[in-house]
């Protein structure tokens, strides 16, 4: 049994519980101590998970586990996720009156929960995996008990949830019916997907079950409110890592597990898809909120991000990974600074935002930075992610005109989303401000996570070739048949 | 004589007033519920479909089983504490009543 | 004997079940509970009858027990009483029914095209069996989920629990 290849699970499930322990001796003036160590803690196994080198597929447990280039690149992305997640936890966590401790160690579990779903081969294993991170989410939603709206979030997004899990376990028990197996039998038999009715019912009830955890179209609902309603630091954990998370798994089933019942699906991945783009795209328009104008921002990018899954290729896998490290970077930049920028209490308008840049104009920057990288201007990440992915939809239209439609989508809803991200720009640096407001004191932790964010959105965007080169490599550890 | 299609049958009929349920009740807890008995018809098919693979596979979807009433009894005490949290806010358990998350 | 055991237990559930998310007679949540409560008893019944019995057990004491004692608990300790003034809205409720009704109806179509033997090996093996699959095939998902466990008693404690100012 090669139980050493869940190390990194194994270290951040650890760290959680040693931080709810540990927390019981710490006196209140020092909790914030443990957060900065459970930031450490994180960080050395972020630089830990470069010791495990992107070879041929490895098992464990029986092949329910499974380490690839896939998985160990999503492990690294959503440890990365982590630290800023906590960091802006520990900066935020100072509203609450007490529970800092017990806000990190969920943040953890989430994360523990999204790295076992990166290596899920088994739908067992996807199932738990999906549900720690799910279940410990709904906590997370509504950390914030003292606030109605955190709370109301919460339920929303448990009912949902909830409702989203029974029709994965409905799928998963009629795959099984069909299959006789709970194995993903990707790398051995011909797939799934080939004849049986059940499998096929079985597979569509599995895709709602996980795109609500993306939040594309018909599974929705929840992502507006809950991303509103939330603490900023569970919204960009639930922005950047459980979106992450969702495509990790789509990928496996979709690309790895089932690629005959995708490939016979194609045209309604399509319609969803683009349904997505412009839905999330036209309903951000309106929006005063900034977590709000991000929730629904975040179905368009799902929408953006389905486009490198309908072209069924591995360049398409690659360009959605090339594109989730950027979207993280982004966005995870966007909460830190509505986790910052705004008193304890009031809502997230993005007409207060005027005059941030008097009040600070690192967070001013950083936002604006993060805007335009969600728009897709060069030189920053975000452009280049969006290139990749329409590149991929562009080819395939020279085979199939059916494609052109989308490309056509995608394409007006880049254009129309330009309209909202520089609204937010335009109120940080053009809009005079209410009322003189103080200025913003930002932590060393807080900047220096905001710092990492930054650096990831121009470096990767102004150089592109090292994380479009580990995407590849990723991609290219996908067993498609 | 009773086959694994009459016992699917049950299942997905559960399901079904399980869906309405969650779908047109307002009460949270009733909900909740309805989600309850949606993962019950899901159980009940794998136990059915298990017992039909045999041995081997059959006592996987046992396990997977166990594991889902595990996860769904955790899931529905978090939902509980949420409600009562929320209640302590405002006397009602009613999802339509949020003016803030409203639009 | 089972055959007809079968049809009483799966009547039970869905009568049960129904009356349990609408109720013509009484619009107490209360009420409901306790036909959620009959239901999962039935569906323990069927599982036994499955020859699943160590789950049928589990079914009776996790989910009849633990589970529908902790909802009649919060219905009593919110009293809540609300629900009998309210009227459901009814197009509403409809549109949704049918799309359930349509869904179920799609689920069931599929179950009964795939095929299957009219009689299947019987299931060997009871809790020793199972223990012994849990701790060895199924021992990552098992221990996965003690934490969920964990995360979610964290959770609970730190929702339900009284602000201190």
């Amino acid at each position: 049994m090669n139980a050493i290849l869940t190390m990194p699970e194994m270290a951040v499930t650890a760290l959680a519980l040693g931080l709810l322990v540990l927390d019981l001796w710490t006196p209140a003036d020092r909790k914030g101590d443990l957060g900065i160590a459970a930031i450490g803690g994180l960080a050395l196994i972020l630089a830990g998970s470069f010791l495990f080198g992107a070879g041929a597929p490895q098992y464990a447990f029986g092949g329910m586990y499974v380490l690839d280039g896939m998985a160990l690149f999503f492990k690294r992305l959503m440890l990365g996720v982590g630290v800023v997640a906590l960091a802006a936890a520990l900066e935020y966590s100072k509203r609450f009156a007490a529970g800092t401790a017990e806000y990190c160690a969920l943040i953890l579990l989430a994360v523990s929960g999204m790295m076992w779903a990166a290596s899920a081969n088994h739908w067992a294993l996807l199932f738990v995996s999906v549900e720690l991170m799910t279940v410990t989410f709904y906590v997370l939603v509504s950390f914030e008990r003292t606030r109605m709206p955190s709370l109301e979030a919460g339920v929303k997004y448990l009912i949902l949830g909830a409702l989203a899990s029974a029709f994965l376990v409905y799928g998963v028990a009629l795959v099984f019916g069909g299959t006789g197996t709970l194995g993903f039998a990707g790398d051995s038999g011909p797939g799934l997907g080939t004849g049986s009715v059940l499998v096929r019912v079985g597979l569509a009830l599995v895709l709602a079950g996980l795109g609500f955890k993306i939040g594309m179209v018909p599974c929705q609902f929840w992502a507006p409110d809950v991303y509103q309603g939330a603490p900023a630091p569970t919204a960009a954990l639930l922005a950047a890592g459980s979106k992450a998370a969702g495509f990790a798994l789509l990928l496996r089933v979709l690309l790895e597990a089932a690629p005959d019942w995708a490939l016979e699906m194609r045209p309604v991945l399509m319609l969803i898809a683009g349904a997505s783009i412009l839905y999330g795209n036209l309903c951000a328009i309106p929006q005063r909120n900034l977590k709000r104008l991000l929730g629904y921002s975040s179905i368009a990018h799902a929408g953006y991000m389905l486009l490198g899954i309908v072209v069924l290729e591995r360049a398409g896998a690659a360009a959605i990974l090339f594109y989730l490290a950027g979207y993280a970077c982004a966005v995870l930049a966007a909460f830190l600074v509505a986790a910052l920028a705004f008193d304890p209490g009031e809502p997230e308008e993005i007409p207060a935002l005027a005059g941030l840049h008097r009040r600070s104009p690192y967070l001013a920057a950083a936002l604006a930075l993060s805007m335009i990288s969600l728009a897709g201007i060069p030189p920053l990440v975000g452009f280049f992610g969006k290139f990749l992915l329409l590149k991929g939809v562009v080819l395939a239209a020279f085979d199939s005109r059916s494609f052109g439609w989308l490309a056509g989508v995608a394409l007006a809803g880049i254009v129309t989303s330009f309209y909202y991200y520089f609204g937010v720009v335009r109120a940080i640096y053009w809009s005079a401000p209410a009322a003189e407001r103080p200025p913003i004191a930002v932590s060393r932790v807080a900047g220096a996570a905001l710092g990492a964010c930054l650096v990831g959105i121009v470096a990767a965007g102004v150089f592109p070739s090292p994380l479009l080169e580990a995407a590849r490599l990723a991609a290219g550890a996908l067993r498609i048949p | 004589m009773i086959t694994a299609h009459h016992y699917l049958a049950v299942a997905a009929m559960l399901f079904g007033i399980g869906l309405a349920g969650a779908l047109t009740r307002r009460n949270s807890i009733l909900v909740l519920m309805s989600i309850e008995l949606m993962l019950n018809a899901a159980n009940l098919n794998l136990v059915a479909f298990g017992r039909q693979a045999g041995w081997e596979q059959g006592s996987q979807a046992a396990l997977w089983v166990m594991c889902a009433i595990a996860i769904a009894a955790a899931e529905s005490g978090v939902g509980l504490a949420l409600i009562l949290a929320i209640y302590r806010h405002r006397r009602s358990a009613h999802l339509d009543e949020s003016p803030p998350l409203k639009g | 004997m089972q055959d007809l055991l079968f049809y009483v237990f799966a009547a039970v559930a869905l009568i049960a079940g129904f009356l349990a998310v609408a109720n013509p007679f009484s619009r107490n949540p209360l009420a409901s509970a306790l036909f959620l409560a009959v239901a999962l008893v039935a569906v323990s019944g069927l599982f036994v009858l499955l020859h699943a019995f160590f789950l049928g057990a589990v079914q009776i004491l996790i989910y009849a027990g633990a589970v529908m004692v902790l909802f009649l608990f919060v219905i009593m300790l919110l009293d809540l009483r609300e629900e009998q003034k309210r009227r459901a809205r009814k197009v509403a409720a409809g549109l949704a029914s049918a799309l359930a009704l349509a869904l179920a109806a799609l689920i069931s179509a599929a179950a009964l095209a795939g095929g299957g033997p009219a009689d299947p090996p019987a299931l060997e093996g009871g809790a020793r069996a199972l223990g012994r699959a849990l701790f060895t095939d199924f021992l990552l998902p098992f221990e996965i989920v003690a934490v969920l466990l964990v995360a979610a008693m964290v959770g609970v404690v730190w929702l339900s629990r009284k602000e201190a100012a």
